[in-house]
């Protein structure tokens, strides 16, 4: 045997070898991961993606916690947190989606929500594109969603490290509350809307909310986002309010009539000032920014351990 | 009696096409005036005119001595009372409250229907013969009732003008001769009225006056006996018409002939007729195409009438008096000129025996004379068998004996 | 005759009715009945200054705002159906409600405020817009047609509810406030739309009480009533001009509200009242009774969650019109 055909033969076993571990990994690295989202649709997502398009503010705010803001190419006309969201592509509202301008701009994923038509989602898939649904219900679902989206865009560590970050700042207000009594916890109501009063029961992120917070839902019998009667309001007497307000031109209309509507004046909250707006961006999405809610929940509730609440217009 | 309404020179427009003309006219209290005319002539705008809801072009209306335009609505309605042609459709009110809805220009804006309402409504229903409705539904009644009751509403009003647009067009006979005498006891209570009728004798039997209009203007106005002839109807609706006098009312009676078709002229006949016997032979030979004349008749005949009106040649001789030589004469020259003679099945008597005689003449000349068989009938001979002589003697010479004339004319030997 | 007795006694009867109504509605809340509660009506001293508060500025408010919206689109929508003389007409027909909605739109999405009357305010002004613009559009010289008058109220109508629709659409966010408004309720119901509503209503029911005669005399068609004396025109215009306050001061006050306006002249009218000087008080009492216990049961059956009345008003409209309908097809 010659020294130079085993030379060539271990060289031909290398590259063999080589070339199967090289196809090896390219079939794993193309292998696409399959993903459940929100809705309990399989989802393929193909990998990596970087072409992100969010059907909603809260996607939005996910997508740039996740630091993947360049993979970000559409947003919708209600994405305006942070700033540099306003300067994205739009492909339509909450509810109206520009169909022709998503394809338009060739995402790789499109983050939609419960709000998405179904319709929209169903057309989209048809025309080959992958859609994610993001419908949490709780703090935990949106921290989840927050995993999810990680891993799909491929920022998996960043997803991890806000993940742990949401996980460790609730874990902090929880903790702080926890030897709190009944007693200790004062009724909050949450105020959506005036005419006639919306408020928000159990199953809602307001009640989490109030919940972990250290304080009570004065509403937490009722389920969901529901209208009440004055009477009822005036009769719950809760300890503290919280009434939304949204940016612009009569946007505190609820507050306003909080505060000038003579027949709440026997109301727990309004005798002793304790009615605070919350701004309606933070508490009603369901994104990173859930914490912050929290948080400014907890300033409400128990300046005492969190201090004192600070709310700019 | 005074004037009551006075119309002087009314014009009426409805955009560029002028509904009524300078009509001049004017009733009297208590004076029955009959509007006829043929459709589109205007007369539902005059009555629309006369109660006030449209304003007149031109010319003026003076009502109960003051100028109409310088009437408040109100007033109007206290002196003007209208009953339509159209009758509310879905009404649900009853009988009663309908009718009193005619009070309302004689209540204050809060007034309660007094005593003296309710007894003028009682009246009015009581005349029209609708107190057996005061609980029934409007909408329930027939259309002739429903009518009867609106008449009953615009006499709740009082009115000292009553204005009627074909008050009797969906009522049956008795009912429209009780409206009319409704009519007539109003204005002998001094009511002025002012009614179109589409019934030509309803005008011309209960009517004090009439006012003829043709496409918006007056063709005559005036008492029925002087206006009402036939030339004058004739005119108006274009349709001949046979004007007779009602055997009752004494009054002109009027009857439509039927247009005559003019087909191919088919011959000459010569009637020999009298006393209503000719009168089914010419309508018939006439719209079989045939022309005709006829002699000899006396005047004041029913068959010289029919002919005169048919625009027929007619020999006539003085009213009951025998035919003389002359007429005679006169007679065979028209005969002459026919190609056919018929004798119709007449009373013969010693008056008119004379035109057996120019059958007889005629015959000889070799004239075709036909005789319906029902001539020969005894019973028609008040001659004592003189006629029934002639008769034979026309036949030994050669006249034709016939069963009818449709018959013998449709044969091909005609 | 004893029909005249019993018609003496039946204004006393329903007055007697529509103050027990008010008397029981006021003892509806919290999802129950309480007699308590009714009595408070009588002696207030036992109470606490919520449940004064709850009682007297909030329920009574209420219950008295619904019987008198309800009564004043139920007497103005006699009156139309008088004047129109159509049976299908409801108070709405001149545009009032798609005015008064896009009020209601320009003053949410225009954010202007001008106290809490800022709504009510726009709405109660295009409401009487849309009545001006039906008006003008109606008018053929110098009269109102009534057959214009309802197609210009149609298109008007369209034409206000179309804008409603964009501004809907440009809402947004807004949305729901919007949403709420067309349904119409009585939420936050307060003294002060009571007071919002009362003057057009004092004003408006004697003065439509006083055409009584003249629409009597339209049953009969426009031109047998200007015979008999009727100023037509003028009785159209002076008709049409209340009508449209009062229900332009209704629907500002609690929204569209459908269905009463329509439904309740009907009931009077098969109780077999046809004369108006009576038909249209009847209409008023019981047009405020039945949205009284309609609003009384929309917010006591869902309790503490409020129904809209609006959806109350037009389920009950529905087997009331099948009826009408079963009616019709007997009698054609």
């Amino acid at each position: 045997m010659s020294k130079r055909s085993s030379v060539a033969k271990s060289k031909t076993v290398v590259f063999v070898m080589g070339l199967w571990f090289f196809a090896f990994t390219l079939a794993w690295g193309a292998q696409a991961t399959t993903i459940c989202d929100d809705v309990g649709r399989e989802v393929e997502i193909p990998f990596p993606c970087e072409r992100i398009i969010s059907l909603s503010p809260s996607n939005t705010e996910i997508v740039f916690a996740l630091s993947l803001a360049e993979k970000l190419v559409g947003v919708t006309t209600y994405c305006n947190y942070p700033e540099e969201a306003r300067e994205k592509e739009k492909v339509g509202t909450l509810n109206e989606i520009n169909l022709e301008k998503v394809v338009e701009l060739e995402p790789d994923l499109v983050l939609a929500s419960s709000l998405t038509p179904p319709e929209v989602v169903g057309r989209l898939e048809g025309l080959g594109i992958t859609v994610f649904v993001l419908d949490p219900h709780s703090i935990d679902e949106v921290i989840g969603d927050v995993e999810k989206v990680g891993i799909i865009s491929g920022a998996e560590d960043k997803g991890q490290e806000l993940k742990e970050a949401m996980e460790q700042k609730i874990e902090d207000i929880k903790s702080k509350v926890s030897h709190l009594s009944p007693e200790e916890r004062p009724t909050v109501f949450h105020l959506i809307w005036h005419e006639p009063l919306w408020t928000a029961g159990k199953d809602t992120f307001i009640n989490e909310f109030i919940t972990l917070a250290g304080g009570q839902n004065v509403v937490a019998d009722l389920s969901g986002y529901i209208t009440v009667d004055l009477e009822e309001f005036v009769r719950r007497n809760p300890d503290i309010i919280t009434v939304v307000e949204n940016p612009g031109e009569g946007g505190d209309l609820s507050y306003q009539f909080l505060l000038s509507d003579g027949r709440l004046r026997m109301i727990k909250a309004i005798q002793d000032h304790k009615v605070f707006p919350v701004d309606g961006d933070i508490v009603s999405r369901s994104g990173p920014r859930v914490v912050e809610a929290l948080y400014m929940y907890a300033c409400i509730i128990h300046p005492e351990i969190f201090g004192e609440y600070e709310y700019q217009k | 009696m005074k004037e009551y309404l006075q119309v002087k020179d009314l014009s009426f427009s409805y955009s560029k096409r002028k509904v009524l003309d300078k009509l001049t006219f004017s009733v009297k209290e208590g004076e029955l005036v009959g509007v006829a005319g043929p459709n589109g002539a205007g007369k539902s705008t005059l009555l629309h005119l006369l109660a006030g809801l449209i304003t007149p072009g031109g010319g003026e209306i003076i009502i109960g001595g003051k100028e109409a335009r310088f009437l408040s609505r109100r007033m109007w309605s206290k002196k003007v009372a209208v009953v339509f042609q159209e009758v509310p459709q879905n009404l649900d009110l009853t009988s009663q409250e309908v009718v009193t809805m005619g009070r309302f220009p004689h209540l204050g804006r809060w007034q309660r229907e007094r005593e003296v309402d309710e007894e003028k409504v009682f009246w009015a229903m009581k005349i029209t013969s609708t107190t057996v409705f005061s609980d029934r539904l409007f909408s329930e009644l027939s259309g002739g009732e429903k009518q009867r009751v609106m008449i009953a509403r615009a006499l709740a009003q009082e009115p000292e003008l009553l204005l009627l647009d074909e008050p009797t067009s969906h009522l049956d006979v008795l009912h429209q001769l009780e409206i009319m005498d409704i009519l007539l006891d109003l204005r002998a209570g001094g009511v002025a009225i002012v009614s179109v009728f589409h019934d030509l004798n309803l005008v011309s039997q209960f009517c004090d006056k009439a006012l003829l209009l043709k496409e918006g203007r007056m063709l005559s106005f005036g008492r029925v006996e002087e206006v009402m002839r036939a030339e004058e109807v004739e005119k108006l609706f274009g349709v001949e018409f046979l004007e007779t006098t009602h055997p009752f009312s004494l009054r002109p009676f009027f009857m439509p002939l039927r247009k005559i078709k003019n087909e191919t002229h088919r011959g000459r006949i010569h009637l020999i007729c009298g006393g209503g016997s000719g009168s089914p032979l010419m309508r018939e030979l006439l719209e079989a195409g045939f022309s005709l004349s006829l002699g000899v008749v006396n005047q004041l005949d029913s068959d010289e009438e029919l002919a005169r009106k048919l625009g027929i040649p007619v020999v006539q001789e003085k009213p009951f008096s025998p035919f003389s030589p002359s007429t005679m004469e006169e007679a065979y020259r028209l005969a002459q000129k026919a190609d056919f003679i018929v004798i119709a099945p007449t009373y013969w008597g010693r008056g008119n025996l004379p035109n057996l005689d120019l059958a007889e003449r005629l015959v000889r000349e070799n004239k075709v004379v036909l005789i319906l068989k029902e001539a020969l009938d005894s019973r028609f001979d008040y001659t004592e068998g003189e006629a029934h002589k002639k008769l034979e003697r026309i036949i030994e010479e050669g006249g034709e004996v016939i069963e009818d004339l449709s018959t013998y004319f449709s044969s091909p030997s005609s | 005759m004893s029909i005249k007795n019993k018609k003496r006694l039946i204004y006393p009867g329903l007055l007697i009715l529509v103050l027990g109504s008010i008397f029981l509605a006021q003892g509806f809340g919290g999802g129950r009945y309480q007699i308590s509660d009714s009595l408070s009506l009588f002696s207030s001293s036992t109470l606490s200054p919520s449940e004064r508060i709850i009682l007297f500025e909030i329920r009574l408010p209420r219950v008295i705002l619904s019987f008198l919206v309800g009564g004043s689109l139920s007497l103005g929508g006699a009156a139309l159906q008088g004047v129109f003389q159509n049976p299908l007409v409801d108070p709405y027909v001149l545009g009032i409600s798609s005015g008064a909605a896009l009020g209601a739109v320009i003053a949410i999405l225009s954010g202007v405020y001008l106290g809490f009357f800022t709504i009510p305010l726009f709405a109660f002004s295009m409401a009487l817009f849309s009545a001006f613009l039906v008006f003008h559009l109606g008018k053929v010289g110098k009269k109102f047609p009534l057959e214009v008058l309802l197609l210009a109220g149609i298109g008007v109508g369209f034409f206000f509810s179309a804008l409603v629709s964009l501004g809907m659409f440009l809402a947004g966010e807004d949305l729901h406030q919007l949403i709420f408004w067309t349904m119409g309720g009585f939420w936050n119901s307060s003294w002060r739309e009571v007071k919002m509503v009362l003057p057009f209503l004092i004003v408006g029911l004697p003065v439509l009480v006083s055409f009584s005669r003249e629409l009597n005399a339209f049953l009969l068609g426009e031109k047998v009533a200007e015979s008999l004396g009727v100023e037509v025109e003028k009785v159209k215009k002076w008709l049409l001009l209340v009508v449209s306050l009062l229900v332009a001061s209704a629907v500002a006050v609690s929204g569209v509200i459908g269905f009463v306006g329509l439904v309740v002249p009907h009931l009077v009218r098969l109780l077999g009242i046809r004369d108006h000087r009576h038909l249209l008080p009847f209409s008023f009492l019981l047009g405020g009774g039945v949205l009284l216990w309609a609003d009384t049961l929309a917010r006591t059956i869902l309790n503490p969650v409020e129904l809209p009345v609006g959806i109350i008003t037009n389920l009950l409209g529905v087997p009331f019109f099948i009826y009408l309908l079963q009616k019709r097809k007997k009698n054609p």
